[in-house]
């Protein structure tokens, strides 16, 4: 079994020209539970096969109920080389469609700096799928592997 | 209401569905918010609430009577904004 997901478009201000003069660009996100001590909220996330770890935003930590006050701490590098501060924590995340719900535990980053949108990288999140990018359809599929280690 | 009292956590189902009316959205409808976070209802995929962050748009949320794991938090990409 597998999991489909559209991608979702955005608007763009100037037609793209890599894109033969498309005015809206294609985006790989999708939504998903992140399931804390407390609470279980709703995120989109951009599925990035470039980003070493799954990162959330710290605010969602404290609404879910996640203390990170003594939680490891962490940095990485962004796409644009600044240093950004991480802490580490576990958290559950589930994504479901259709008649498929796939539920695990993973120990993600959670940073104060600004995020506009989740990033669900290799570690917590694609380690343990096969992501098929179907660019022609704008969807993504993800199908579990013998990594995935949830219900 | 589920037995501890809060709204219960989205089905599958509403999910699915939520991603159908998302997709069906104009992206040309989400130009009041872009460069926002916001929170979709499930139940509507519309827009209930935005702000400049995941905790205004939260408290937004919360002010408004909605239960917060009823709906997907989110950003509205900024058009003139592209991304490496």
């Amino acid at each position: 079994m597998s999991m489909r997901f559209p991608y979702r478009h955005k608007r763009v201000a100037r037609p793209a020209l890599a894109l033969g003069g498309a005015l809206v660009r294609p985006y790989p996100v999708i939504d998903v539970s992140v399931i804390g001590p407390l609470k279980t909220w709703l995120v989109e996330g951009k599925l990035d096969t470039g980003a070493d770890d799954t990162v959330f935003s710290a605010q969602l930590a404290g609404w879910i109920g996640l203390d990170l006050t003594n939680a490891p701490r962490g940095e990485f590098r962004s796409a644009s080389g600044g240093v950004i501060a991480v802490r580490y924590a576990q958290v559950t995340m589930r994504v479901a469609r259709g008649a498929e719900r796939r539920e695990w535990s993973a120990l993600v980053r959670f940073t104060a700096a600004p995020l506009n949108q989740a990033l669900l990288g290799f570690a917590g999140f694609l380690q343990f799928f096969t992501a098929t990018f179907h660019g022609d359809l704008e969807e993504v599929e993800l199908t579990i592997n013998r990594r995935y280690p949830g219900t | 209401m589920s037995n501890n009292g809060e709204a219960p956590d989205p089905t599958t189902a509403e999910l699915d569905a939520f991603r159908e009316r998302r997709q069906n959205i104009p992206p040309e409808e989400l130009l009041p918010y872009a460069g926002k976070h916001v929170a979709w209802s499930v139940d509507g995929a519309r827009v209930v609430a935005c702000g400049e962050d995941m905790d205004e748009v939260a408290n937004k949320v919360i002010a408004a009577g909605i239960a917060p794991n009823r709906v997907v938090f989110g950003f509205i990409e900024d058009p003139a904004v592209s991304y490496l």
